[in-house]
């Protein structure tokens, strides 16, 4: 019996990709189905614990878990910035996306020079009066003007990526320092610029402190709510604002620009149109599956972020503030080794996660045009 | 085929992985090892050092087969992953059962009369003090066992504050841990049988107040928000070693281990004295000479006997690794007299075989200045107590409860001490009644110890 053209292209095909899916089965598909079976028992890594199978036992126990709440309201709570987040990559695309033409040929070499010396001379100036923090700040935005005069918009894109594939616990560290309550670059600024209007307000504490934005809902005692003010979660919640604004958010609304026919553009010029209008017009509609995108991978981001701010920058506190439901499952797990409560949290998490998801695409979906 | 683990090496020794911290100690150490017991090849490990690693790696099979622990939860946890080796036999006919090192310390390699490791090192703290800075403001040095209210008056006197600084020129004292006052208040993490988590008691209490008030009422130690701002500080340093070590602290509780930093400071403090350089040593515009060491017993409260916490670091044989019985060999190495007086030579605490922990032991012809801080050490040893576990609870999850109140208490005023200890000591209850109904054999336990308690 011969074999056709189309059972050998089938068989090579599936050559090439069992490897692939064998990989996939083993260690994707099969952890996975584990970790569902786990989550049924009460498994754990003390030998003493035999395993028993409790059905939905675990799942009903998260339910009276007073922390897993606290935790899910903190995970939450991070999640407040991620519209800023996303307003700001888009915002920043948008200014991106323009070329950005100074000068040309020997004027725009001065004028790149210029932006160097008056970074050179004021972060000196401002070193020198006692202010190293500012002053390096200074030294890095005159030479950003000056690469951004030669280099143009590539300068700009290339530094607001740059913390995205800058190693997480060195941003981390370098948060932590700004953060310092009385010598951080943050509260020094704060300090000098409410100092120069005569206001001496008590500055934040950041990351020692229990306070947030919402610490005036009357929540639970043991969500340790410190009162209204800026704590550690918006400390982190910045950072974390700080670094999606540059990340692949703004790549994805940058390529979406790229895409949008010049031919909207005249139009609307034609119609009148002014900046504004166009933006509303035009990209902003024409960009919604981009955003539809985006929002999906942010919620999904959020939902399981958190964690190595947790263990890195605060290890979940003070008083559990900071501790999300990836940092939860993760203590529920190697610090109790109860890895069979710790599964059910984490296909908590998952339902919510794909609950979400599935909203999105049901309602999210009706504003967005292909 | 490649190998996960190192096995036999060509020349047929039995390769050891021993995982520790990378302090410069352990050079010699290993090096006397593999002199010593020339079958083996021991190798250090510094970058699996962990709880979760370990278990981890030992459930796979890829776990060292040695490590430390470094404190009785950590301990418990090992036990209950089931990763430690039980050597109570081995230990009797190899020489270094508990009887061998400190009776106090005896808690911290062993649970429930089963013995799990031998102390690579032991520790209790003293309380050094910096005797420039009591000359400098005419304070006089403290009495060899002070009471709190004498450190707190003492301190106060010793705390320098300015007010165009938002952290002190210098603070009376770095640091007191709150289980240490506990212990101190004649309070308890458990009850008796560790079926109860009893945090909230009226000893605890009062220890608990007394935490906060070094920081925000007495104003002697630096609060979380003053230890921030102080990490930030050009030249200070990190920790309150740090802080210490560059003078800007007069008193800290401590282990004798830390003189391998101090007489790293002093060295450098001397040099640059000789260079003409003032270094971070500066108070109120003068140069302070380099770091003159004092040391008195810890302090007390007035109406309780003396208390310190006694800790140890003892090495532990991974029950599931495949050369058990040549790491036991280690155990046996801790306990020697040559390990010992690597342990004695560089200061790192006390050896855990107390037969050389003995002021003539510890005597160090190069630094006899030193000689007063191992003998309030071992005096301390006398009046250690260790940690307390409970059987239903794992330690850490435990420690993690009670510091969440504990962070309430110096981050917030407006928390009231007793009210978040009532919360951490509910917390820990709550756990504990969880562990005890997903676990048969917790839950028989449990039900006993009660019964025992009623009767």
């Amino acid at each position: 019996m011969s074999v056709s053209r189309e059972q050998k292209n089938v068989a090579s095909a599936l050559f090439f990709l069992a490897p692939n899916f064998l990989g996939y089965l083993a260690f994707t598909a099969f952890p996975v189905l584990l970790s569902l079976w786990l989550s049924l028992t009460n498994h754990s890594l003390k030998p003493s614990v035999n395993l028993r199978f409790t059905g939905l036992e675990n799942y009903l126990q998260l339910i009276a878990d007073r922390y897993f709440w606290f935790y899910f309201y903190n995970t939450v709570y991070f999640m407040l910035g991620i519209p800023i987040g996303i307003a700001g990559s888009l915002g920043l695309a948008v200014l991106l996306s323009k070329p950005l033409t100074l000068g040309r040929g020997r004027s725009r070499i001065l004028l790149s020079a210029g932006f160097a010396l008056i970074g050179i001379v004021a972060g000196a100036a401002t070193w020198g009066s006692g202010n190293p923090d500012a002053g390096l700040l200074l030294f890095v935005l005159g030479f950003l003007g000056a690469a951004g005069v030669l280099a143009g918009n590539v300068a700009f894109r290339t530094t607001f990526y740059l913390p995205h594939f800058t190693a997480g616990v060195a941003l981390i560290i370098l948060w932590t320092q700004l953060y310092n309550p009385n010598f951080g670059l943050i509260n020094v600024t704060l300090g000098k610029l409410t100092g120069a209007i005569g206001w001496r307000p008590e500055l934040p504490t950041w990351l020692a402190s229990t306070e947030s934005l919402l610490g005036f809902l009357p929540l639970p005692e043991h969500f340790n709510n410190g009162g209204f003010g800026l704590g550690a979660r918006e400390a982190i919640m910045i950072m974390g604002i700080w670094t999606g604004i540059g990340g692949n958010s703004m790549l994805l609304y940058l390529a979406g620009i790229s895409n949008i026919p010049v031919e909207l553009y005249e139009a609307a010029d034609i119609d009148g149109a002014g900046n504004g209008g166009k933006f509303w017009s035009v990209t902003w509609p024409q960009l919604m599956p981009t955003t539809f995108f985006i929002v999906i991978m942010a919620t999904i981001g959020g939902l399981q972020g958190g964690f190595e701010q947790a263990r890195v920058m605060t290890q979940g506190g003070p008083a559990g503030i900071t501790t999300t439901l990836s940092y939860y499952i993760y203590t529920l797990a190697f610090e109790q080794l109860n890895l069979g409560y710790a599964c059910s949290v984490a296909w908590v998490l998952f339902i919510i996660i794909f609950g979400l998801t599935v909203l999105n695409w049901r309602y999210g979906n009706r504003y967005v045009s292909y | 085929m490649g190998r996960l683990k190192p096995g036999p090496g060509t020349s047929g020794k039995t390769s050891l992985v021993w995982v520790s911290d990378n302090n410069p100690q352990r050079k010699p150490q290993i090096d006397y090892f593999n002199k010593l017991y020339s079958a083996c090849r021991l190798r250090l490990d510094p970058g699996n050092t962990g709880v979760q690693k370990i278990i981890v790696q030992s459930c796979a099979g890829v776990g060292p087969d040695i490590f430390d622990i470094y404190n009785r939860s950590q301990l418990q946890t090992y036990a209950e992953a089931g990763v430690l080796l039980d050597v109570t036999e081995a230990a009797k006919e190899h020489g270094f059962d508990v009887s061998v090192t400190y009776p106090q310390a005896a808690e911290t390699i062993s649970l429930e009369g089963r013995q799990y490791g031998f102390p690579c090192n032991v520790d209790v703290n003293i309380l050094f003090y910096n005797k420039n800075l009591f000359d400098k403001y005419g304070v006089p040095y403290p009495p060899k066992q002070p009471t709190w209210e004498e450190i707190v008056a003492l301190g106060k006197r010793l705390t320098i504050r300015t007010p165009d600084s938002p952290v002190a020129e210098c603070y009376g004292l770095a640091y007191a841990a709150p289980e240490l006052l506990l212990y101190q208040a004649g309070g308890h993490l458990f009850s008796e049988d560790g079926t109860r988590c009893v945090v909230d008691s009226p000893a605890a209490i009062r220890a608990t107040q007394l935490y906060r008030d070094l920081m925000h009422r007495h104003r002697i130690t630096p609060s979380p928000l003053e230890q921030a701002s102080m990490s930030g500080q050009g030249g200070w340093g990190t920790g309150f070693r740090d802080w210490f070590g560059a003078q800007k602290i007069a008193m800290i509780i401590i282990g004798k281990w830390a003189l391998i930093s101090f007489r790293q400071y002093i060295k450098a403090q001397r040099e640059a004295a000789l260079a003409g350089g003032i270094g971070p040593s500066v108070h109120r515009g003068n140069a302070l000479p380099p770091l003159q060491l004092g040391a008195c017993l810890l302090p007390r409260f007035p109406d309780r006997p003396p208390v310190c916490i006694i800790n140890s670091r003892p090495a532990a044989v991974n029950r599931l690794g495949p050369n058990r019985d040549k790491a036991i060999s280690f155990l046996e190495y801790l306990a020697s007299k040559e390990y010992c007086q690597t342990i004695n030579t560089g200061q790192d605490a006390l050896p855990g075989n107390k037969s050389y922990g003995t002021v003539e032991a510890m005597h160090n012809p190069e630094f006899p200045e030193e000689d007063l801080f191992n003998q309030l050490t071992l005096e301390s040893t006398r009046f250690a107590v260790a940690m307390e576990i409970s059987p239903f609870i794992d330690g850490e999850t435990a420690r993690r409860m009670f510091s969440n109140q504990i962070q309430r208490i110096t981050t917030s005023p407006r928390v009231q001490v007793a009210a978040a200890l009532e919360t951490a000591a509910k917390d820990v209850n709550a756990q504990i009644r969880k562990n005890v109904a997903q676990d048969a054999r917790l839950r028989t336990r449990f039900a006993k110890a009660q019964k025992g308690a009623r009767q």
